[in-house]
């Protein structure tokens, strides 16, 4: 068989190339309309929120987070401030483990490592208004689960982190 | 260990994503493609190495991708399918002097780009000219005389 005559012959797999491609277009397409929408972080699809059961403690953050891509975990303790005006805040290992937390605002009074995790003291008469910024880095892909409780008052993100 | 992984799978993801962007994309340079394979390659350099810019990090990622490189030929010499798959497989496009139209139109070839191979390559002029024109697997067009 000649060169060109192989050729002729191969049309039908040519034919199925060009529908696969087809499909793969349409899914870059759909991929690139889902991260504009934050599917893969840094987005609005990839913004909640989340409570405590007596609503007490609250934070909205990235649940799909992207490694060593930053994000903004905005933590609402304003109804868990004791009388005193210090405010204990403690986050899990996971916290400490997985993540990298680039600045906390306000700066905490004090921070110290405790069997449960990291405990910060912010005094909330220092102008916190209510309201703790962490910036976090994930550091390694995954499923992580942290826990922050405040004034009694506990609430669980869990967070995607990927590769 | 990351390191590997992350070579293997960029390596995957970039030759699924060009194979499945059609073969003109890279056929025939243009400025166009020139850019984009240049901000290629600067995306997949950071994702490749990611915070580990030692030295060990990079003769492990510089062996893996080789070594990938290596099986794939391998595989294409090997099984004829895995060639068809990989590099696809060269197409008619001008027939006796009849442009094919639905597989121009399918491979993103116009009539201009065939005329203009076979002035390139042959000093034709014409499309009656031109027994065969055929789309290689590396996007080139090839013109065989009448």
């Amino acid at each position: 068989m000649s060169g060109i005559s192989k050729l002729k012959g191969g049309i039908e797999f040519q034919r199925r190339t060009w529908r696969a491609e087809r499909i793969a277009w349409l899914l870059m397409a759909l991929i690139i309309v889902a991260a504009l929408l934050g599917a893969f972080g840094n987005g609005p699809l990839s913004r909640t929120a989340v409570s405590s059961g007596d609503g007490r403690v609250s934070a909205a953050y990235d649940f799909i987070q992207r490694r060593s891509s930053g994000s903004l975990i905005e933590l609402d303790i304003s109804s868990a401030v004791p009388s005193s005006g210090v405010l204990a805040v403690l986050a899990n290992r996971v916290l400490l483990n997985d993540f990298r937390i680039e600045e906390i605002q306000p700066q905490p009074a004090s921070a110290a490592f405790v069997p449960e995790g990291i405990l910060w003291r912010f005094n909330a008469g220092g102008g916190t208004g209510g309201s703790v910024l962490l910036r976090v880095y994930g550091l390694q892909p995954g499923l992580k689960r942290v826990s922050i409780s405040a004034g009694g008052s506990r609430i669980d993100l869990q967070i995607i982190v990927l590769p | 260990m990351d390191a590997v992984i992350r070579g293997v799978a960029i390596y995957f993801f970039v030759l699924v994503v060009l194979r499945f962007s059609g073969r003109r994309t890279f056929g025939e340079m243009t400025s166009f493609d020139f850019v984009l394979l240049l901000i290629i390659s600067e995306t997949t350099q950071q994702a490749l190495l990611g915070d580990d810019f030692s030295i060990t990090n990079s003769f492990i990622l510089i062996i893996t991708l080789v070594a990938l490189d290596i099986l794939f030929s391998l595989a294409e010499n090997r099984f004829n399918s895995v060639n068809r798959l990989i590099n696809g497989s060269p197409m008619i496009i001008v027939e006796n002097g009849r442009p094919l139209r639905h597989r121009l139109r399918c491979s993103r070839v116009s009539e201009d780009d065939v005329l203009s191979a076979a002035r390139r390559l042959q000093g034709l002029e014409r499309m009656d000219q031109i027994k065969y024109a055929v789309l290689e697997v590396n996007g080139e067009i090839t013109i065989i005389p009448a």
